[in-house]
């Protein structure tokens, strides 16, 4: 209306309803000016009194008449109109009081009216007992609003019967001054009162039969019940009753749809933000299909990848099976999980994070090599919880228990331990290769730093074991910075990590070196049990994230979002590399033994350190990322200020980061939980007792580190690069093998979560 | 839904025309208030006086207002008149006496020197203090039907700009003017006759002269209510029409 009054307001449909408000208020006004004052005066004030209280009671009922609802019919909502405006008969009958009553078939509100209900062409509504459309009052006259016309007739007449009559009495007492102003006007209203007063007796004579009958105009004009019976008298008292004393009909019109309006503004608010939050989870699962099958591709070179490819193809099927188990299960959920999903989800948006946390705790102490494991399914459980967004409480406790023993069953049967240690380490080859190679070209400048740092006297060469584990502990640092936390807080931050890795040979840390060596000696007997876990779970892992790349592409073609999967790709990273940054910082935790005192100095900062940890869904995660973060910022003043300010601008460089990191900030807002904490010495022991491990052969390990970086600059020298990796396997052949195999492989994931970031970067 | 919006909007149109024309008629005549007088005897040599002296430059308001008593004087805004038959200045023809019977009106406009004029504790005693309450009751009885009537006149410009602009929105405006137009009526009114009761405390009426509101000020006060039931249905049709685009636009939103 507000839009399109010109087309809706058609000039010659007021018209009447004008002219009658005209005539009415003029004439009434100017006979109370003119003609009362004498009449009070000569007659008695009683006749003023009595023709303001009629005019008065006139104008009630006109307004009555014109401004209410004559009692519409809503028109039928379209899942109502489907089926019955196909194959709906025109007329369909209908007893009243033992009388057919045809009731017809509306095309314009697809229902068929009532009884005595008729359609107004000029309102285009249906309305309830329609006697017809007055164009003096612009409106129908109803069966709410009949009553009203009806008395606005009789008090009009009423009115114009006195207007008349006192008219006439004034003009016979002033005959002989015609002329004057009063007499003129008096006339005048005369004129007008007389020209209309046949045509309104007329009309309240006709509707007093009409009520007296109980009918409406429009069943008279037609002859509805010409022949028969009317179905609807209830004789002349029980007729005249029912329009003056009959309580107000209900109105159908506004009220039921302003409550669903109501009710559906909620939903658009809290829709974008739950898409906004799932949409980067899909994004990682579809991370790990990209970078998988990049893999593949590379590995076409070797005869023993050409192997493991089939081995590859054959876990993703099983687990697709157990997709669909656990879409029955949903379906029946437990109700009083759903009922508090449904609540949490209403009252604080954030609560797939929390979700995420919370099923965790009881699943982990049951299958403790599944610990590693827990982050992919997680991811998959918040990609099916966009399609099923009311299960998603529901969805990560019944999805970890069954995962676990499927996983198992299809790891051991289809291939020997050795071919899945073949895979592991060929999948991870890929990583580490795509992640240096990254890594080196994004950091060419430090680079030669670090060579002159290499080659340094003896004296520093006893403490290159610090720095090995420093540069690591700054790279996964860098690795979770750089997706999760705003661009404002990650300048500071970044630039500090890394910096603090290059100075550390310079400040001589072999005092702070020396406290964490004891401790991890206290751990040793706990190696026995621990190689043995990893391997199958980590064969999980990777069978996991290939299932989920499958779903992943396929949401991809439902879904182009440009925009979104661009952004979306920097939360990609920090989700495909949980799992090594964390391996990283569990490690590093060790190192930051000493500096556990600033630890709680920097309080406020562990509040930023919470988010990146739910992220990773781990408790140690947690605390390892809490301390590593405790570290970097208790190096940060060591730091030069213009080394800052080119790592500032390099941090600036990235636009999405910022708008990523807003995305995540809804998931900091939830608090470590206490009961984390007693798993973390049993995750840290065997990290510890690994470092040691790899103090012994310093050299080498270094030697292969300074090769690498040259050679990884160009693209065939990746082929070459691979000749290093094989290198590495001769000292795990040793007789240290078995134990130093998985501390090399903790290396290596060091490397390729950090590398995996800019990997992303660039793409 | 959107029809009786229409017709809200049509009738407080039709409503605020009648009270204007109204306004205007009032403010343009001068009956506001009427004084009947006996019929006096021609050979009166002190009515002669009176009356010639009802239109010198120098009458005060005692000299003015003797005049409006004994010769049927009506008081308008800015103008003062006294009537009287021809054969008071005729004299003492008894000839022409029964032959012409037309009453010779005399109107006397009041500048606006005058109308801002003090009016004094004692009418006819310059010496005396000035009487505020009657200086303002004056002044405010003058000005405020005519900021009455600007006032609807702005607001039946707002009112064609919105239907320029196809909205009903802004004719809120139009109905908060008209409301404020009808308050202005009603203070014109009410000013008007503490005034002539004011007057009437100080110069009392003379035997056999009778005072009443003439219909002039009866229009102003017809025109008062016509004024609030327009701005009642501006502001109802503007204010409902609003509400609905509003849950329209929410429904087009969800």
């Amino acid at each position: 209306m507000p839009r399109s009054p010109g087309t809706r307001l058609k000039p010659a449909k007021y018209i009447p309803v004008a002219t009658a408000a005209a005539l009415l208020v003029g004439s009434s006004t100017l006979f109370f000016v003119f003609t009362c004052p004498w009449l009070t005066r000569a007659v008695s004030p009683a006749i003023p009194v009595y023709n303001g209280i009629i005019f008065l009671f006139v104008l009630a009922n006109f307004s009555m008449a014109t401004f209410m609802d004559p009692g519409v019919f809503p028109r039928a909502d379209e899942d109502e109109d489907k089926e019955d405006d196909f194959r709906a008969p025109l007329y369909k009958n209908v007893d009243v009081r033992g009388i057919q009553v045809r009731m017809k078939w509306c095309a314009t509100c697809h229902f068929y009216r009532p009884p005595r209900c008729s359609h107004c062409s000029v309102c285009d509504n249906c309305v309830e007992d329609f006697d017809h459309h007055c164009p003096w009052v612009n409106n129908c006259i109803g069966r709410r609003n009949y009553r009203y016309f009806f008395l606005f007739l009789l008090s009009l007449s009423a009115h114009m019967v006195g207007v008349v009559a006192f008219g006439l009495v004034y003009v016979l007492n002033h005959s002989e001054g015609l002329g004057a102003t009063h007499t003129t006007i008096t006339m005048a209203v005369m004129c007008v009162a007389g020209l209309f007063f046949i045509p309104v007796i007329g009309l309240t004579g006709f509707h007093v039969v009409l009520v007296t009958r109980g009918r409406t105009t429009n069943e008279q004009v037609t002859g509805k019940f010409r022949g028969g019976v009317n179905p609807f008298t209830r004789g002349c008292y029980g007729n005249v009753e029912h329009v003056l004393c009959s309580p107000l009909a209900p109105r159908y019109v506004v009220e039921p749809p302003r409550l669903p309006l109501a009710a559906r503004l909620k939903p658009p608010f809290f829709r974008p933000e739950l898409l906004e939050r799932a949409a980067p989870l899909k994004v990682k699962l579809s991370d790990n299909g990209l970078k998988s099958s990049l893999g593949h591709s590379k590995s076409k070179g070797s005869l023993d990848r050409l192997d493991e490819k089939p081995l590859d193809l054959g876990p993703p099927l099983p687990p697709k099976a157990e997709a669909s188990t656990f879409i029955s299960d949903r379906q029946t959920p437990r109700p009083t999980s759903a009922e508090s999903t449904l609540s949490v989800q209403r009252t604080s948006p954030p609560t797939p994070a929390m979700y995420k946390f919370r099923p965790a705790f009881p699943t982990a102490p049951k299958t403790p090599f599944c610990g590693p494991g827990e982050q992919v399914p997680d991811s998959l459980t918040l990609g099916e919880d966009s399609i099923h967004s009311l299960d998603f409480a529901s969805e990560p406790s019944l999805d970890l228990p069954d995962y676990a023993p499927g996983g198992l069953h299809t790891a051991y049967p289809p291939s020997p331990p050795l071919s899945a240690a073949d895979t592991f380490s060929g999948a991870l080859r890929s990583l580490s290769l795509k992640a240096t190679g990254r890594r080196g070209g994004d950091h060419m400048a430090l680079q030669p730093l670090r060579s002159e740092g290499a080659p340094p006297t003896p004296h520093r060469s006893l403490f290159a074991p610090h720095a090995l584990p420093n540069r690591n502990g700054s790279l996964s640092y860098d690795s979770l910075l750089n997706p999760s936390s705003p661009g404002g807080h990650a300048c500071p931050a970044h630039p500090s990590a890394s910096m603090a890795g290059y100075h550390s040979p310079y400040l001589h840390p072999g005092v702070l070196g020396d406290p964490p060596r004891p401790p991890p000696r206290s751990f040793s007997p706990v190696l026995g049990p621990r190689p043995r876990e990893p391997s199958p779970v980590r064969y999980d892992n990777l069978s996991r994230t290939i299932m989920a790349s499958i779903q992943e592409r396929k949401d991809r073609e439902e879904r182009e979002r440009l925009l979104r999967s661009q952004a979306d790709s920097l939360f990609g990273d920090s989700g495909v590399y949980d799992a090594p940054s964390s391996y990283s910082l569990q490690q590093a935790s060790v190192l930051s033994e000493g500096p556990r005192g600033p630890v709680l100095r920097y309080g406020s900062r562990d509040d930023l350190v919470a988010g990146p940890g739910f992220g990773g869904a781990r408790n140690p995660a947690l605390q390892t990322s809490m301390s590593s973060l405790s570290s970097a910022v208790s190096r940060a003043p060591r730091t030069s200020s213009s080394s800052l300010q080119a790592d500032l601008a390099n941090n600036n460089a990235p636009g999405p980061r910022p708008s990523s990191g807003s995305h995540r900030s809804p998931a900091r807002q939830v608090p470590p939980s206490p009961p984390g904490t007693p798993r973390s010495p049993s995750y840290m022991g065997p990290k510890a007792v690994a470092f040691i491990h790899t103090d012994l052969p310093e050299p080498p390990p270094s030697l292969a580190m300074q090769r690498d970086h040259p050679q990884l600059k160009t693209p065939p020298s990746k082929l070459n690069g691979q000749s290093p990796g094989l290198a590495r396997l001769g000292p795990a052949a040793g007789p240290p093998g078995p134990i130093a195999s998985p501390a090399r492989h903790t290396l290596v994931k060091k490397v390729s979560g950090v590398g995996g970031t800019t990997y992303e970067i660039s793409v | 839904m959107d029809n009786r919006f229409a017709t809200a909007f049509v009738i407080a149109c039709v409503l605020s025309l009648i009270s204007t024309i109204y306004m205007a008629a009032s403010i343009g005549t001068d009956f506001w208030y009427e004084y009947r007088s006996p019929v006096q005897e021609n050979s009166n040599e002190s009515n002669k006086n009176i009356w010639n002296e009802f239109d010198s430059d120098e009458a005060d308001e005692k000299t003015y207002s003797d005049a409006l008593f004994r010769f049927n004087g009506s008081m308008g805004l800015w103008r003062r008149c006294i009537r009287t038959p021809r054969n008071a200045e005729e004299g003492d023809s008894s000839a022409e006496r029964a032959e012409s019977s037309d009453v010779i009106t005399k109107c006397m406009s009041l500048s606006l020197n005058e109308q801002f004029m003090e009016k004094f504790l004692d009418p006819g005693n310059h010496n005396s203090g000035i009487d505020l309450l009657r200086t303002y009751l004056w002044r405010c009885q003058f000005l405020l039907p005519f900021v009455s009537l600007g006032l609807m006149c702005f607001g039946a410009l707002v009112g064609l700009l919105a239907c320029i602009c196809r909205s009903l929105y802004p004719t809120i405006a139009t109905g908060i003017l008209h409301l404020l137009a009808g308050l202005c009526t009603l203070g014109a009114v009410g000013c008007y006759v503490a005034g002539v009761e004011l007057l009437h405390q100080k110069l009392e009426l003379p035997e056999n002269v009778s005072g009443e509101f003439g219909w002039s000020f009866c229009l102003a006060c017809v025109s008062a209510p016509l004024q609030f039931m327009a701005s009642a249905l501006f502001i109802w049709a503007a204010h409902t029409n609003r509400k609905e685009y509003t849950l329209v636009k929410a429904y087009r939103v969800a």
